[in-house]
């Protein structure tokens, strides 16, 4: 044979071989959900459970891709020009420093006091802010002022980081509000990363920032459950503990979760989750299992 | 100009058969994971693990101890087991420490426990039908006496004393009293065992009429024993169905921890492994009522989850009942070494201030599992004369609770922290109020601290 035949042969020979690896690889995990051979119930079965239980099925169910990754999660540490930068803007120039040193270290934070303000940065990339001139207003505000003054507050104290979304407003007992943030990821939420403003009056009496460095992990994507047998699997937990009364549904999101460790390893594994949220509080179902995350 | 394009394509593709390989087996391919050896595992029966660690037997003049292995330890718990097996128990009540003493002294025998069980899960193991018996009941001590026909049963933690009255048959009313009274004539002339006394006078009144101590401590070898830190990858393992979902990170406290969301693992810098798994359900069951088949389930997980020592024995078991919380169950074992000592045999706990075997389990599964165990390998070859229990009771004396009978005397190995694969651990006297517990290194006289 000669080699010229020799090279058509082996070609036809790889492209059959790597449209077969591709196949395997990319193509027959969505194939086998579609056509549920990976065994699990369809949708309808799913609404059907849910609806016999008094939760309403005909909302805006979000979606996610088939098939996800975990993520590696570390704590991200603030380095000394981003210290001054947030001390500037929260502070301003009259900043007192209450310790020596440049950067926090692990058994000692870095902190700054201007008059009734303070702020703290940890080794671990905390960071809390409070204004202890602020004091509850009788009137109080509404809870989109409070979504404004926290907006504002994002954006100039803040620096309007890109990487965080509104996630949620409460009204707090004393007539303040809390409005969370929640970090993102490639455009999904990583929920341990944080920034919650405490708005009291027209001002910002408290603010605590955790923000992570996130990574993909390289390959191992599992098949995601969609958000409706998730609700199912919280369905089937109140079902099991006899929790009285009926789930109501306030929010479901998908995301990322994880503890936040005291870590000797540099990161750790971020899991999949869809984040529920109900008038009973908030619970993570893992995406990939079905478990609720404890 | 086509043959050179053909052959960049050939490599093209050569090299992409390459990387989706690469992503196949190496990203995306799980090795098995490091599961359970598959095999059999051995699983204790209930009453093995709750089988007497000791039996002592109290003449006129004198007081004999028999160890499992020795003669006559055996014979007695084999006659003790018949006499009461298949009983119905009808009548039972509490009875005074005076009354239980008058049936005590001068013609007994009595089983000595590891630790306090569930009266009744101890009967029901021996197939008596225990009607009429509170699951409130606890006992590390069984007797029955050549004066009377009952069978005495008591707690020396709590200082309870119970008689099962009657347990003789309806046709042979004096039937206890009488097969005990042979069985102590059998036991004087064929099993010498090893002498026992209560402590000397001038200490007898800080212990509980019961406490027995070896009349010669004579001399005691090291134990060598090894830690089971190398099976803890497996056994961390064999916790989770699906390995491709457990998160592990390594604590700035040296635990390493695992975890799937629902179940969590813990793989501490000691060797000890901790496990928590949680769930939601609702109970249906009395736990007490099902205490027996938690037990079971209980000796089926451990022996599924690092296997069960040669030797073991149950050392404490206590429900818990939370408010508004589910009703648990909490067992913990001890593991025990057996040996022969100057011709006798000597049966010998493993003393740690650690949970060595502890589980806590609800109706449905475990919840709960710690474990440091070492395993025994043998005894050394120098045996060391050790001090007396008296010594070693007024070396702690000064650290007793004030106005609390010592309940129990005996010799253990310590279970101290090693570093080494396998390393000997030496004897101490374990003193005992209640559930406090003091160590005394058995040759230098030194108490063994926290």
């Amino acid at each position: 044979m000669d080699w010229r035949r020799g090279k058509s042969i082996l070609i036809i020979s790889f492209l059959i071989l790597n449209i077969l690896l591709a196949g395997r690889l990319y193509f027959i995990p969505e194939i086998e959900m579609y056509l549920s051979l990976a065994g699990r119930p369809s949708l309808e079965a799913v609404f059907y459970a849910l609806q016999t239980h008094g939760i309403a099925t005909d909302r805006e169910w979000p979606r996610s891709a088939t098939r996800m990754p975990f993520t590696q999660v570390s704590l991200r540490r603030l380095a000394a020009g981003e210290i001054m930068t947030l001390r500037q803007r929260m502070l301003g120039d009259q900043t007192v420093p209450q310790t020596e040193q440049v950067v926090p270290t692990d058994d000692k934070p870095l902190s700054f006091t201007a008059g009734q303000r303070d702020l703290v940065v940890t080794a671990r990339g905390h960071v809390s802010f409070h204004n202890r001139a602020v004091l509850p207003s009788p009137g109080g505000v509404s809870a989109e002022e409070a979504m404004r003054i926290a907006g504002t507050f994002f954006k100039t104290e803040l620096g309007n980081p890109g990487d965080f979304v509104f996630d949620s407003v409460t009204a707090l007992d004393n007539a303040s509000y809390r409005v969370e943030y929640v970090q993102t990821f490639r455009g999904h939420r990583v929920f341990p990363g944080y920034i919650i403003i405490i708005v009291q009056g027209q001002e910002v009496a408290a603010m605590w920032m955790s923000r992570l460095n996130v990574a993909f992990e390289a390959g191992g994507a599992k098949v995601v459950l969609p958000a409706a047998e998730a609700v199912l699997s919280l369905l089937n937990h109140r079902l099991n503990a006899r929790v009285e009364g009926q789930m109501e549904i306030v929010d479901i999101e998908f995301g990322y979760h994880s503890p936040i460790y005291d870590a000797a390893d540099p990161s750790w594994r971020g899991v999949p989750v869809w984040r529920i949220r109900t008038k009973d509080g908030v619970f993570f179902i893992n995406a990939h299992s079905g478990v609720l995350e404890s | 100009m086509w043959e050179k394009l053909k052959s960049l394509t050939l490599l093209g593709l050569i090299l992409t058969s390459f990387y989706l390989t690469g992503e196949l087996w190496l990203v995306h391919y799980s090795p098995p994971t490091p599961g359970q050896q598959q095999g059999e595992y051995r699983e204790p029966h209930p009453l093995e693990i709750m089988m007497p660690t000791a039996i002592k037997i109290h003449f006129a003049t004198e007081s004999r101890a028999y160890s499992p292995g020795e003669t006559g330890f055996n014979e007695t718990w084999d006659f003790l087991r018949s006499m009461i097996s298949g009983g119905h128990m009808v009548s039972v009540r509490s009875i005074t420490e005076r009354d239980w003493l008058r049936a005590y002294a001068l013609g007994s025998i009595e089983l000595k426990l590891a630790g306090p069980v569930q009266m009744r899960m101890w009967l029901e193991a021996l197939s008596v039908q225990p009607s009429g018996l509170s699951t409130d009941h606890r006992m590390d001590r069984v007797m029955t006496s050549i004066h009377s026909n009952h069978v005495y049963f008591w707690d020396t933690e709590r200082g309870v004393f119970i008689a099962w009255e009657n347990a003789a048959r309806q046709d042979q009313p004096s039937r206890v009293r009488d097969l005990t009274s042979q069985h102590l004539l059998a036991a004087s002339t064929n099993w010498p065992g090893q002498e026992v006394r209560p402590l000397a006078p001038n200490l007898r009144a800080q212990a509980a009429a019961w406490v027995y101590v070896p009349a010669d401590p004579g001399l005691w070898p090291q134990l060598l024993a090894r830690h089971e830190r190398g099976q803890n990858n497996h056994l961390i393992a064999g916790f989770f169905p699906d390995w491709s979902l457990v998160r592990r990170v390594v604590q700035r406290d040296g635990r390493v921890a695992f975890t799937d969301g629902q179940r969590h693992a813990y793989l501490h810098p000691d060797g000890a492994v901790r496990y928590v798994a949680t769930s939601w359900f609702h109970p249906l069951h009395d736990i007490n009522a099902r205490a027996s088949l938690i037990l079971a389930s209980a000796l089926s997980f451990v022996a599924r989850h690092g296997g069960w020592p040669a030797e073991v024995r149950m050392n404490y078991m206590g429900v818990e009942q939370p408010p508004g919380g589910l009703a648990q169950i909490n067992f913990s074992f001890v593991p025990y070494t057996s040996f022969t000592l100057e011709g006798r045999s000597q049966f010998v706990p493993i003393v740690a201030r650690e949970k060595q075997v502890s589980l806590t389990a609800n109706e449905r599964h475990v919840s709960d599992y710690e474990r440091l165990v070492y395993l025994p390998i043998d005894v050394g070859a120098s045996p060391t004369r050790i001090i007396t229990p008296e010594a070693a009771v007024r070396v702690v004396e000064r650290n007793l609770l004030p106005g609390i009978l010592i309940t129990d005397i005996y010799i253990g190995f310590y279970q101290r922290p090693i570093d080494a694969a396998a390393e000997f651990l030496f004897p101490v006297w374990v003193v005992k109020q209640g559930r406090q517990m003091f160590l005394v290194n058995a040759y230098t006289g030194e108490i063994v601290s926290r």
